[in-house]
């Protein structure tokens, strides 16, 4: 589910940038967001170089771990 | 007879030409036979042999007839085929334009085949109103197919080289045979019944019309049109389609057609990421612009109401306050900008035309599709060789697969 889970961090994102472009407001909430934003930009470039999906296969309706070789 | 006329050889030619090409039984001909030597030139004409134990005959199928082809044309396949005999004169041979050809054999079964394709379209099967589109985002990836043949270890290489955040649970199913299509459909319901998966591939590596066969069964087409996850077909021939096809949600020519459709590179989730930074950067700067005039601004009116003391006061406060806000952001935003930089270096660095001038090239079929595996390719097939600065045609004397 990594890609969920990066994904899911991405709208957050969206929704900042969109709450930043917000002219009425204060600047100290908006210090607060735009540190939010480059926390959860550098956490998904981190992701990115770190998370790994996983390769199952599916025995009597139960995923186990896949044990083919498989060269990437 | 000594006084029959000397001919040239064109004449000769000629003659034997209007001969043969006259005569209604040869213009019209049904012949059985076995294919051997067969040629696709890159102009898309077919060139083989047609041929029995004791005789061959050479035979061309011009483009626009073998475009009509419900089948590939291989070495040694029984054939029946419909044309006329020519005379090609400058050589003084004769051969036959193929108008149509039909493997032998498969009679019955092509029947069948067209029977069942007419009564699901009756049905709706091939609708593209019914069929589902692809998620927007994919993080799990189902795989119906055999675990030990190349076309799983071709997917999983793929989607693992566009984006390795994906999870790819395998189905293992017979993919030829009798109870292929009975495994196919348990897998499919297995899938939709704990929805584990965001799409379905069903996937084999090419094979011959009998082979595939599996793919044309009506109970499986059932279950694919069932199926409340979507279905990409990836039954690797890029010719033949199979009922399977028709029916899924989305087709790939092959295994590795498919693992493209599905896995979205995680290239596109960087350029986002950096662009997003670019965008949050510009906003904050913007705004502590705007929130300078402010202070400014306020420092003025406050200068007008003269209370000294108090003004001295406010005065030292908003100062501290901007001073402390510009500095703590000047020094972030510059890191920040610098790490964007490097991004977007990175980016460039592996832009495919940056590694095509390093004297890689890319190769795509005559289509412009690109071609990511060997087995995509056959003896004589016309590719593009696409450089940095231009493009070759270019077509295949061999092909040989790493083992």
């Amino acid at each position: 589910m990594a890609v969920k889970k990066l994904k899911t961090k991405m709208s957050r994102l969206e929704t900042i940038a969109e709450l930043l472009e917000d002219d009425n407001q204060e600047i100290e909430a908006s210090m607060k967001l735009f540190e939010e934003g480059i926390k959860l930009i550098n956490e998904c470039s981190a992701d990115l170089d770190t998370l790994e999906g996983k390769i199952t296969i599916m025995v009597d309706g139960e995923e186990q771990e896949f044990e083919g070789s498989v060269e990437a | 007879m000594t006084n029959a006329r000397i001919l040239s050889v064109s004449e000769l030619n000629q003659y034997v030409k209007t001969l043969l090409e006259s005569n209604s039984l040869l213009k019209n001909l049904a012949i059985q036979g076995e294919l051997s030597n067969v040629k696709r030139a890159a102009s898309g004409h077919l060139y083989f042999s047609l041929k029995d134990a004791a005789s061959k005959i050479d035979c061309v199928m011009f483009k626009n007839a073998a475009i009509g082809l419900k089948f590939l044309p291989k070495e040694g396949q029984k054939v029946t085929l419909r044309g006329s005999l020519g005379v090609y004169q400058p050589s003084g041979q004769y051969q036959i334009t193929v108008r149509s050809m039909e493997p032998q054999g498969l009679g019955d079964l092509f029947q069948a085949y067209l029977a069942l394709k007419d009564a699901l379209e009756g049905k709706g099967y091939f609708d593209r109103d019914h069929k589902k589109k692809l998620p927007e985002i994919i993080s799990r990836v189902g795989l119906i197919t055999s675990p030990t043949g190349a076309a799983v270890k071709d997917m999983i290489s793929i989607i693992k080289r566009r984006n390795p955040l994906i999870d790819i649970v395998i189905y293992p199913s017979l993919v030829q045979g009798d109870e292929a299509a009975g495994n196919i459909i348990k897998g499919i319901r297995a899938f939709n019944a704990v929805q584990s998966v965001d799409v379905i591939i069903i996937g084999r590596g090419g094979g011959s019309i009998e082979d595939l066969w599996a793919f044309n069964d009506e109970y499986l087409a059932k279950a694919i049109y069932e199926s409340d996850l979507p279905i990409v077909s990836a039954v690797g021939h890029e010719i033949d389609y199979t009922i399977a096809d028709f029916v899924a949600d989305l087709r790939a020519p092959t295994p590795s057609g498919a693992a493209e459709l599905v896995a979205e590179e995680t290239m596109t989730m960087i350029v986002a990421l950096v662009n997003q930074k670019s965008r949050l950067i510009q906003i904050i700067e913007a705004k502590i612009g705007k929130n300078r005039e402010t202070v400014l601004r306020l420092k003025k009116d406050l200068l007008r109401f003269r209370p000294q003391e108090r003004i001295e006061e406010m005065r030292l406060y908003l100062d501290l306050i901007n001073d402390r806000m510009i500095r703590a952001l000047k020094g972030r935003i510059k890191n920040e900008r610098q790490q964007l930089i490097n991004v977007k270096t990175r980016i460039e660095a592996m832009s495919p035309v940056n590694v095509l001038k390093k004297g890689y090239v890319r190769v795509t079929d005559n289509n412009g599709f690109p071609i990511a595996s060997i087995t995509a390719l056959t003896n004589d097939q016309l590719v593009i060789l696409h450089f940095a600065d231009g493009e070759a045609k270019a077509s295949i004397q061999s092909t040989k697969e790493n083992k």
